[in-house]
């Protein structure tokens, strides 16, 4: 099995979806983005460990963090997400 | 009185001062590399294939090319003149399909006066060792032009797979482009490529084995 199948499997699996606007997969649940970059570049080990690890920031978990300006933009996009599918 | 213009705005402005600049280059790109193309292009057997295709990249199409860039396809509001697009490789591009696939190699050779000089970027398969889907080098046509150029060399049934998803997909909705990023579609992409790779080579192939087509027939 490739390595990115590996990586779409355990997305899919911890409850990502996938986000073609903004190229990034996102857990609504767990609050936590990863942009589609990092899990290109990371190991499946690596990504495997950060989807285990608790969200305990009590807000969006990105890993790569964004520039304020982005993440303020990209978190009312997703807690806009939120209140849609509610 | 402060700039109240967004990134999107500024953008189109810039773009609307490099039109000419750009229309200018795309002139000279395309007609140098029809001449460069001209020694293989007269020697082709007639079902062979060099065709030649060339664009300026459209307004809103070079703004959402750079915004998707940016970290997740958002542009800094804060820091608005960090943008710009003289920083888009492919303002100007021009493309040459080649059939069958001893063709690539032959147009590929024939450009490198010119992009030995350009910076490569080969669009890779995903399987490590095949050989790039498409050349792809960009570069100033000349050292004091404002915007970079883009030459492509693919083989002319990937080339149409790109322009029929384009036109079908990607110009109508700007914003699915980034589906093609996806794994799961990465995955598909990869297979139709190489089955359109694998279709060429064997035609190729074949046609070589048999010598050639009788034109007479």
């Amino acid at each position: 099995m490739t390595r990115m199948k590996t990586k779409e499997i355990l997305l899919k699996e911890a409850g990502y979806r996938y986000n073609f606007d903004r190229m990034a997969y996102v857990n609504q649940r767990e609050k936590k983005v990863f942009a589609e970059e990092t899990v290109e570049d990371q190991t499946p080990e690596w990504l495997a460990e950060r989807i285990a690890e608790p969200n305990v920031t009590g807000d969006w978990q990105f890993y790569e963090e964004p520039s304020v300006a982005v993440r303020r933009a990209f978190v009312a996009e997703l807690e806009n997400g939120r209140s849609a599918h509610r | 009185m402060a700039d109240q213009r967004t990134v999107e705005d500024r953008l189109r402005s810039e773009y609307a001062e490099l039109l000419p600049t750009m229309h200018r280059t795309f002139i000279a790109v395309e007609t140098e590399v029809r001449h460069m193309l001209l020694p293989v292009t007269l020697s082709l057997d007639v079902y062979e294939r060099i065709i030649v295709r060339g664009r300026v990249k459209d307004c809103e199409s070079a703004v959402d090319s750079l915004r998707r860039r940016q970290e997740f396809g958002f542009f800094d509001t804060d820091r608005p003149e960090d943008y710009s697009l003289r920083s888009l490789k492919d303002l100007v591009g021009v493309r040459v399909l080649t059939f069958p696939n001893r063709r690539l190699e032959d147009a590929r050779k024939a450009l490198l006066s010119v992009t030995d000089r350009w910076v490569a970027d080969p669009v890779t398969g995903d399987t490590p060792g095949d050989p790039p889907i498409a050349y792809k080098y960009a570069g100033f046509w000349r050292s004091g032009d404002l915007v970079s150029s883009e030459i492509q060399v693919v083989s002319l049934l990937v080339g149409l797979f790109w322009e029929a998803e384009h036109s079908a997909i990607y110009k109508p909705s700007p914003n699915l482009r980034g589906v093609t990023k996806s794994i799961e579609m990465r995955r598909k992409t990869a297979a139709v490529i190489s089955a359109l790779r694998e279709f060429e080579l064997e035609f190729g192939q074949l046609i070589e084995t048999a010598g050639g087509t009788d034109d007479s027939r």
